[in-house]
């Protein structure tokens, strides 16, 4: 057992930080997450760096995903590389170069789906999705829809005809969240009923790993925040820092961030081995795991950081509340942890629970 | 990276399971102190990561790892020898002269010496600096006056790691020395002090004039609180694999509570399982990762420090939620009530945890400080 970062997995870490940045520095990501807008030339940027090649494992884009939360970095990279490019790899179709998105969720609001019909050898979506995220920038969508045997997964152009993205405001204007209106729209099936559900939970599970690692960087970046403030500002003659109620605090928040990190590495890892160096039930199970310990981690940083910077972090000139809707997106987005709490007590209690027990 | 057992490492767990499956139920009931070590030994399970010139097998951590956390699952005793082995051994591989190191190394190792540790004082406990035991100079080595307090095992110790003032008028961090008690010496004396749950494993011990010999003072005269930092390191080093596996133990214990109690189904004690398996992973995986940052770069990572606080979190809310679960029969006590009184004394005792080796705030301070880079707090 070696769980360590290699060499080269620092390197692309701190590679990556360094970009971040110097791209989106805090006023920049404040100035777009005011406009709603997702960086113009962010794509093609990460692009060249390499943040898009099929051939990075999971651990790696994990990386990434982190460093990706603590700049919260105005691209839509993990829709495209988290939720759209494993449904494309499992079709078989090369990876297109720009940005995308995945649509599966029914519109929250009127709880309409869409469907999927064939008429003279083209298929045609109608109905709804909801809560699209980074929709506004996407080239191509990879749509869910309903067909007469069953769910599949279809590719739908940005320009397609019926459809309409309409942006809707959000929690965390920068992931943003967009509702999709499809009328007799024509798209092309990626993935037939036969696989669609395996590859539509595959696609979110590998997502929402990434999504956990973000969730640390989230955690990690308030802290930071926290930190600094914690040593610069001075009250009753000494750094707030030297408080205990303040230093405890921050202490606990480091804990939990190291413990959700060490879940999102380990999720990243089995997520990444695939069913031969580990059992489904394993990775269903590091998965939750991860999930559950890296929100609660973010959403936690963040409080605390609003606490540690008094005022100040109860402002909207302060960036923090940035990172904190990122948080709460990531507490709430997909499956809920109640649901995820549940999937274990599952395993543990019922079926066939992974041992505690290593394997000997 | 990579989470599996290298072929090695797996080829070793096997070994090691099997032994233990073997000799643990024969040693269940105790035995002499230092019997356990003995069997461990005469198998080659001591000394896994000395060096091979000190009678050690010379491996990386992560078999260490491997040990701590299969003696644990199998419900191994508990190692009377746990300070000798974990602490005060691989400070004197560090800080011992060649001839301590021959005379003390071997006997650690097979179980003849059982050590304990004696720095905790009425007046000096989160703050060990204000230790007071006094050692004056004689013509061939230190007479000792003093009293430790909470000294685990020292009721079976043949030696103690004894930090004592060597400079008189000195305050804090200097003039203190690190000392190699033996245990029988005339003036030693101890006292058994009974723990809340009943049990006298912790021991007060008077020192009443006990001369120690010049060549048992463990590195330099006055370098005390340097020597005993190292001690305290190796206690935070991997011993948090071996209480993480210990609450492995409970969790499943806790599993079959709420079987047996038909709570299964009831989904508010699903959901806080479920919760406690996910700190309870979080621990496991962090103990690995601390594992291999040792086996790399030689010291344990800044995501060591987190191990024992939250292990004791972990370890109260589990003892809790259990004896929480045995509803109004938790009032019973004994052979009487649920798994023997199991519950009643984990709750009782896991009250304990974030206090022995560091205190929960004493932690949280060392993490804000030192990783954190907050200023001091105390
Ligand atoms: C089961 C058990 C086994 C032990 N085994 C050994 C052993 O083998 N050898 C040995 O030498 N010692 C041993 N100890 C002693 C242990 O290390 C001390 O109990 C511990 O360090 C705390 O010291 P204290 O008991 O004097 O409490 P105190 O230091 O008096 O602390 C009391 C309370 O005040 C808090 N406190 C103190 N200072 C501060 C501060 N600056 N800021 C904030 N809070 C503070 C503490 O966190 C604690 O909550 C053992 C203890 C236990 C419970």
């Amino acid at each position: 057992m070696d769980f360590a970062l290699t060499d080269d997995q620092r390197d692309l870490a701190s590679a990556a930080a360094r970009l971040l940045a110097d791209r989106y520095p805090v006023d920049r990501v404040a100035a777009l997450a005011e406009s709603g807008d997702a960086d113009p030339d962010g794509w093609p940027y990460l692009r060249r760096q390499g943040w898009c090649d099929p051939e990075l494992p999971v651990v790696e884009k994990g990386l990434l995903a982190q460093e990706a939360g603590y700049a919260l970095a105005a691209v839509g990279w993990w829709s495209t590389v988290g939720l759209a490019h494993p449904v494309l790899v499992a079709a078989g179709r090369d990876l297109p170069t720009g940005p995308l998105t995945l649509a599966w969720q029914d519109d929250p609001d009127t709880g309409q789906g869409t469907r999927a019909e064939q008429r003279a050898g083209t298929w045609r979506l109608t109905g709804r999705r909801g809560l699209v995220t980074e929709a506004a920038g996407a080239t191509a969508l990879v749509v869910a829809a309903d067909t007469d045997t069953g769910p599949a997964l279809f590719l739908v152009g940005a320009a397609a005809d019926g459809l309409t993205v309409a942006p809707q405001p959000a929690l965390d204007r920068l992931r943003g969240a967009a509702l999709l209106r499809l009328v007799d729209t024509p798209a092309e099936m990626l993935v037939g009923p036969e696989a669609a559900e395996r590859v539509l939970t595959d696609a979110r599970r590998h997502a929402g790993t990434l999504l956990a690692c973000e969730a640390v960087g989230v955690a990690r970046r308030a802290l930071d925040l926290a930190r600094r403030h914690a040593l610069d500002r001075v009250q009753f003659g000494r750094p707030i820092g030297a408080y205990q109620a303040v230093a405890h605090r921050l202490a606990d928040g480091y804990v939990a961030l190291e413990l959700a990190t060490s879940l999102a590495l380990r999720a990243c890892w089995l997520v990444g081995a695939g069913p031969d160096d580990a059992a489904p039930d394993e990775i269903a199970q590091a998965y939750a795991e991860a999930v559950v310990a890296a929100r609660q981690a973010a959403v936690r940083a963040c409080e605390d950081a609003i606490q540690v910077t008094g005022g100040l972090g109860a402002t909207w000139e302060y960036p923090l509340h940035w990172w904190y809707r990122r948080a709460l997106w990531l507490d709430s987005f997909d499956t809920p942890t109640a649901d995820h709490l549940a999937t274990l007590a599952g395993h543990l209690l019922h079926g066939r629970a992974q041992p505690a027990r290593p394997a000997a | 990276m990579h989470l599996r057992d290298t072929p090695q490492e797996a080829a070793f767990r096997r070994d090691l399971r099997a032994w233990l499956a073997e000799q643990v139920p024969r040693h269940r009931d105790g035995g002499a102190p230092g019997d356990w070590t003995k069997a461990l030994h005469a198998a080659g399970y001591t000394g896994l990561t000395w060096p091979a010139a000190y009678g050690g097998r010379g491996l990386p951590p992560t078999y260490q790892g491997i040990y701590a956390e299969e003696s644990a699952l199998a419900e191994a005793p508990d190692h009377s020898n746990v300070i000798g082995l974990g602490m005060v051994g691989p400070t004197i591989v560090s800080h011992g002269s060649p001839e301590q190191q021959q005379r003390f190394l071997e006997p650690i190792l097979s179980g003849a010496y059982v050590f304990c540790q004696g720095f905790s004082e009425p007046d000096a406990g989160s703050d060990l600096a204000a230790v007071r035991t006094r050692a004056t100079a004689t013509a061939d080595g230190w007479r000792v006056t003093g009293e430790k307090v909470w000294s685990s095992y020292a009721h079976q110790a043949d030696w103690c790691l004894l930090l004592a003032r060597t400079q008189p008028d000195s305050t804090a961090h200097t003039g203190l020395t690190c000392l190699l008690v033996d245990m029988r010496s005339p003036g030693v004396q101890v006292l058994p002090l009974r723990q809340s749950t009943g049990d006298a494993d912790f021991n007060q011990i008077v020192l009443d004039d006990v001369l120690v010999p010049r060549d048992c003072v463990l590195g330099p005269v006055g370098e005390g609180w340097r020597i005993a930092m190292t001690t305290l390191a190796h206690e935070r080093g991997t011993f948090g694999i071996t209480l993480t596996a210990r609450l492995t133990v409970e969790f499943d214990r806790l599993l079959r509570t709420v079987r047996d109690l038909g709570l299964a189904d009831d989904p508010t004690v699903r959901a806080e399982l479920a919760e406690l398996h996910v700190q309870l992973q979080a621990l496991r995986w962090t103990g690995h990762r601390t594992m291999a940052t040792l086996a790399r770069t030689g010291k344990p990572g800044p995501e060591s420090s987190v191990l024992k606080l939250h292990w004791s979190v972990t370890n109260q809310r589990l003892a809790a939620f259990a004896l929480r679960l045995l509803g109004p029969a938790a009032v019973l006590d004994g052979p009487d009530s649920h798994a023997a009184g199991h519950w009643q004394h984990l709750r009782l005792r896991s009250r304990a945890n974030s206090i022995e080796g560091g205190t929960s705030e004493i932690l949280r301070g060392i993490i804000a400080e030192r990783v954190l880079g907050l200023p001091r707090t105390r």
